[in-house]
């Protein structure tokens, strides 16, 4: 299990993360969720051992990761920007890694990187920017580490591939246990592949719940009343995320169970009422928004 | 299969491999080390056949000439410790860069080991791959010298200590390098960090140096040019060094030279070695403190980069102080030290402005950091004011007595000259010289100092009478340091302590360079050497003579009959030179008084003394030129006169008017260091011209104060 504990990290004047707990456990995918600047990268490069806090704990396994190798043993990270030894070929970078991770499959590799058409042995700057990050995902399985760190891994990969590539987690998960962190902001990407999701904004974590939860914790109903009285009486004491009226239509965003609301709307006897499934892009829009990030100004990937 | 099961062969092929992508700089060093060693080594040792061949060279010349030649390649007078230099920065730039790169920090520091382990790793394989490149091109230029037969066991002590001394450069460049970029965040900056700590010390001795000679009367340019802390200096001066004593002196391959060779580079080793040491130690104090996110900033120490600018600005100002110093040189006053501190002030503003915008890369931050400009402003105006008016007393600083080991007068006119030999230290050493009297040495400095002072002002002023004996000063501290002085003895002030310490023996001893003549009685060949006498523009000389006789004699005479009294008012009566020509060209020159006895009696029994007074009937004509007319400089001073008078001229033929001249005259053609010149009369100048067979028909002669006749000022003013 990863535990981060009121983990603080400030670059100059620039608060990165800010007082961030949260708990990654084993077997599960955990998604990092957050805007632009939310401090996603540094979390994980923190949790990586790659940058040390300034406060706060990070342990993995009950051990501190920073400068400790033992610990790193367990933990591959996936830069956003990968950097590969110079003029190096896929095979090369196996071979660097059979040497750093114990448990590197040079074969299964090569198996790999034939299965995605990946040719071993050609230099990778030539590669395209998707069959780099594929060239990095499969090393990353292969190293054997116990965690999977992936900071917007998915972007730039082709459908079937970012299909195959969550086969591949799955499989490593039930095989040894693997546990992906994905870092992401293409929250489509997430919802399909997340058990858990972290949201982050402005350095801190506004939410970190099981994606099922929070589908359940949260709901958008549409309706129509026939008063403003109705209005009130369905809406009162409901946690009310968000609110757009068309003409007489309501959308409403409710932090709450379905059973909770209906039972409030029946109060207000409403001429429509329905209740709409939310997407995680939703959930993140309407958390986000609660907090004062303007998502309209956004268009979201 | 996991990597677990790997074996040692398939570690070693994985680890050469990320060799191969990690330090591929040494791929383009490696061609230029190969080149330098084998290819130089070749060449060298097929000149020197070559050579030996076109002059008929014997096998033992031969065999000594291919071990000169392997040496300057392979031995301690190589030229290729700039590759070595080129090696250790290109690496360290090379294994260390990666703390620029955020996606290089991820990449390496995620993996797991600690930064202690990386860096080992770094320094690991930058050692190991130097050491494979520099041995591997070693001991192939070695087995084609041996092949080629030019080897031997004293150059092979050469090559390993040559070995040692590159390994010595290689790691102190390795460190400052690394130094470099854990203080700096991007590559440019890591680069122009290394030619700071490379130059900065060079840089700042060089200034202060010149300050030195600049502003102080007593500065004596015997002075060593001391640097410390620069493995820069350390090797390019040594090299300098050992080509100009060992080359010039083809000094054979043999213990001595073992041992000179080691004499001159264990100092400069030691600070080079120091240097590295320290480098490393910050090096891995900045390395534990550096944090991945500094990735990309300028300097990234705040303290160190005000330090730096602070420092950059220092050394501009100081340097510029010197430029004007030396635009200005010739017609210096002491009104132009105020423009010096004007264009010093200047010039450091506009580089803490410069600084700023290349430190933090951004134009508009120009005139930002203003605290550190003031700073550096501050620290070169006070620069300024310390040497201005000498507040750290250099100009009046004389050792206690006792606390001085030694003393001696350093001798500016040397009487031997040896062809290839004077440079190895054997007569041409201050060292012989070891006053042990401080007491009187001590008065006769401290005089010095105050009128070498007073001369300069009057210098700046223009004026240039002569003001006593210029001498250059050495004293040997107890606690080792040397020190030296140049220094004016004023004319009568210190006669006594002079006298005292003139006619000591030891300073005789140590003066005079025949009494340490061993290399020239060992390069005396009877058939191949000459003895002249010169006096009074005659000449005579023999080849039948034998130079250890007259080297005895002459000794004695400078023991027995030389005395600073007799000396200041006495010119020698001629002059006895030297020749011999044999495996080296030696040439000497010594005067003779007339009190030597010794001399004049060996002379005699040569049959080449010349005992000649100078008569009247000999002399055809007397030309005296008056250079200052309508002026009398025995009551005025030499910068009163227009300098563009024309020097006017009087021809006397007629006895009784050559007679009084010749009464007044001096014969003055040779340098007497303890006569006292305010005797003369600089104004004018004697030309005599004699009938008869001389070798040099004309004698010139100075008028002595006092006695300049009346026709004489009559027709010539």
């Amino acid at each position: 299990m990863i535990e981060l504990l009121n983990l603080e990290k400030s670059f100059d004047d620039i608060k990165a993360v800010n007082r961030v707990s949260l708990n990654i456990l084993d077997g599960e995918v955990f998604g990092l969720v957050g805007t632009n600047g939310a401090g996603k990268s540094t979390i994980l490069r923190i949790i990586s051992g790659v940058i040390k806090p300034d406060e706060g704990i990070v342990l993995v396994d009950k051990r501190p990761v920073y400068d400790n190798p033992e610990v790193k043993r367990d933990v591959f990270y996936i830069s956003d920007d990968q950097y590969f030894l110079p003029n190096s070929t896929p095979e090369e970078m196996a071979v660097y890694y059979e040497n750093i991770y114990q448990n590197f499959d040079k074969l299964r590799f090569y198996k790999l990187c034939s299965g995605f058409g990946l040719d071993v042995k050609r230099r990778i700057n030539t590669f395209s920017k998707g069959m780099k990050k594929q060239v990095s995902i499969l090393l990353g399985i292969c190293a054997g580490t116990k965690y999977l760190l992936c900071d917007e891994t998915f972007d730039g990969l082709d459908p079937v591939v970012r299909q195959g590539v969550k086969s591949l987690f799955a499989g490593e998960m039930a095989d040894r246990g693997l546990t992906p962190v994905i870092a992401s902001h293409n929250l489509r990407e997430l919802e399909d592949i997340c058990d858990h999701i972290g949201l982050l904004h402005q350095g801190g974590v506004i939410l970190s719940e099981d994606i099922e939860d929070m589908k359940i914790k949260m709901q958008k109903v549409q309706c129509v009343f026939a008063s403003e009285e109705d209005e009130k009486k369905a809406l009162e004491g409901l946690n009310v995320l968000l609110h757009e009226t068309r003409g007489r239509l309501h959308t409403i965003t409710i932090r709450g169970e379905r059973e909770e609301i209906e039972r409030a709307f029946g109060r207000g006897n409403p001429i429509f009422f329905e209740v709409l499934a939310l997407s995680l892009e939703e959930i993140f829009i309407s958390e986000t928004e609660v907090v004062g990030y303007d998502i309209r100004k956004f268009v979201l990937g | 299969m996991t990597s677990a099961n790997l074996s040692l062969g398939e570690k070693l092929k994985n680890h050469r491999t990320y060799l191969n992508r990690t330090l591929w700089s040494g791929y383009i060093a490696l061609p230029f080390l190969a080149a330098y060693f084998i290819l130089g080594v070749i060449m060298m040792i097929s000149r020197t056949i070559n050579y030996a061949a076109r002059y008929n060279q014997s096998d033992a010349v031969l065999y000594q000439e291919k071990l000169r030649a392997v040496s300057r390649v392979l031995g301690v007078e190589q030229f290729g410790f700039v590759i070595v230099i080129g090696i250790a920065v290109m690496f360290a730039l090379q294994g260390f860069s990666y703390v620029f790169d955020t996606s290089k920090l991820d990449f390496y520091l995620s993996q797991p080991t600690t930064k202690a382990q990386r860096i080992a790793k770094n320094y690991f394989n930058a050692i190991t791959s130097f050491l494979i490149m520099y041995v591997g091109c070693e001991i192939i230029a070695l087995v084609i010298a041996a092949c080629m037969g030019a080897v031997g066991k004293y150059l092979y002590l050469s090559v390993l200590i040559e070995t040692i001394r590159a390994f010595n450069l290689f790691f102190a460049f390795y460190n400052i390098t690394v130094l470099a970029v854990m203080l700096s965040g991007s590559l440019p900056i890591a680069i122009l960090l290394t030619g700071f700590f490379a130059f900065i010390s060079i840089l700042f001795a060089g200034e202060l140096y010149f300050f030195n000679s600049m502003f102080f009367a007593t500065h004596s340019s015997m002075q060593p040019f001391r640097v410390w802390f620069s493995p820069l200096f350390d090797r390019f001066g040594v090299y300098l060094t050992l080509v100009d004593e060992q080359r010039s002196s083809f000094a054979l391959i043999s213990p001595e030279y073992i041992s000179n060779v080691l004499g001159r580079i264990l100092p400069r080793e030691a600070d080079t070695l120091i240097t590295g040491l320290i480098a490393f130690a910050f090096a891995l104090i900045f390395a534990k403190m550096r944090q991945a996110e500094w990735a990309g900033k300028g300097i990234v120490i705040r303290p160190f980069r005000w330090l730096v600018k602070i420092v950059v600005c220092v050394a501009a100002g100081l340097g510029v102080g010197y430029i004007v110093y030396l635009v200005y040189e010739t017609v210096w006053s002491q009104r132009l030290f105020a423009q010096m501190c004007l264009i010093m002030a200047l010039t450091t503003i506009v580089t803490g402005c410069i600084a700023e915008v290349i430190l933090e890369g951004n134009i508009r931050r120009v005139f930002k950091g203003k605290a550190q400009t003031i700073m550096a402003l501050a620290i070169v105006l006070l620069i300024f004011t310390i040497y201005r008016g000498d507040l750290l007393g250099f100009d009046s600083y004389v050792p206690a007595a006792d606390k001085i080991e030694s003393c001696a007068i350093v001798n500016n006119a040397r009487s031997f000259n040896l062809l290839n030999v004077m440079a190895n230290g054997s007569i041409y050493d201050v060292e012989m010289m070891a006053i042990t009297n401080t007491e009187d040495f001590v008065k006769i400095a401290s005089a010095g100092m105050e009128n070498r002072k007073l001369q300069k002002k009057n210098y700046d002023d223009n004026i240039y009478d002569s003001m006593g004996y210029e001498l250059e000063i050495l004293y040997r501290l107890k606690n080792g340091r040397k020190v030296y002085r140049y220094i004016t003895v004023p004319y009568d002030t210190v006669n006594e302590e002079l006298a005292r310490i003139v006619d000591s023996e030891e300073f005789k001893r140590g003066y005079f360079d025949i009494f340490n003549d061993e290399i020239v009685r060992e390069l005396d060949v009877p058939s191949l050497h000459n003895l002249v006498y010169d006096s009074m523009g005659a000449s005579e000389s023999t080849k039948n003579f034998s130079y250890e006789e007259f080297s005895e004699a002459y000794r004695k005479d400078i023991l027995d009959n030389y005395s600073f009294e007799y000396a200041s008012k006495n010119m020698p009566i001629g002059c006895v030179n030297y020749e011999g020509n044999s495996e080296n060209y030696v040439y000497g020159s010594m005067d003779v008084f007339e009190t030597y006895t010794n001399t004049i009696a060996y002379l005699k029994k040569l049959g080449i003394y010349i005992d000649y007074k100078i008569d009247v009937s000999d002399i055809r004509e007397i030309k005296v030129n008056n250079y200052f007319p309508g002026y009398d400089l025995e009551t005025e001073s030499i910068s009163d006169p227009d300098p563009n008078v024309e020097t006017s001229h009087a021809t006397y033929t007629d006895p009784e008017q050559i007679k009084e001249l010749l009464e007044a005259s001096v014969y003055n053609n040779t340098y007497n260091p303890w006569f006292d010149y305010r005797l003369f009369n600089d104004q004018y100048s004697v030309e005599i011209l004699r009938d008869g067979n001389y070798q040099y028909s004309s004698l010139y002669c100075s008028i002595l104060k006092g006695k300049v006749p009346q026709f004489v000022k009559e027709d010539t003013n």
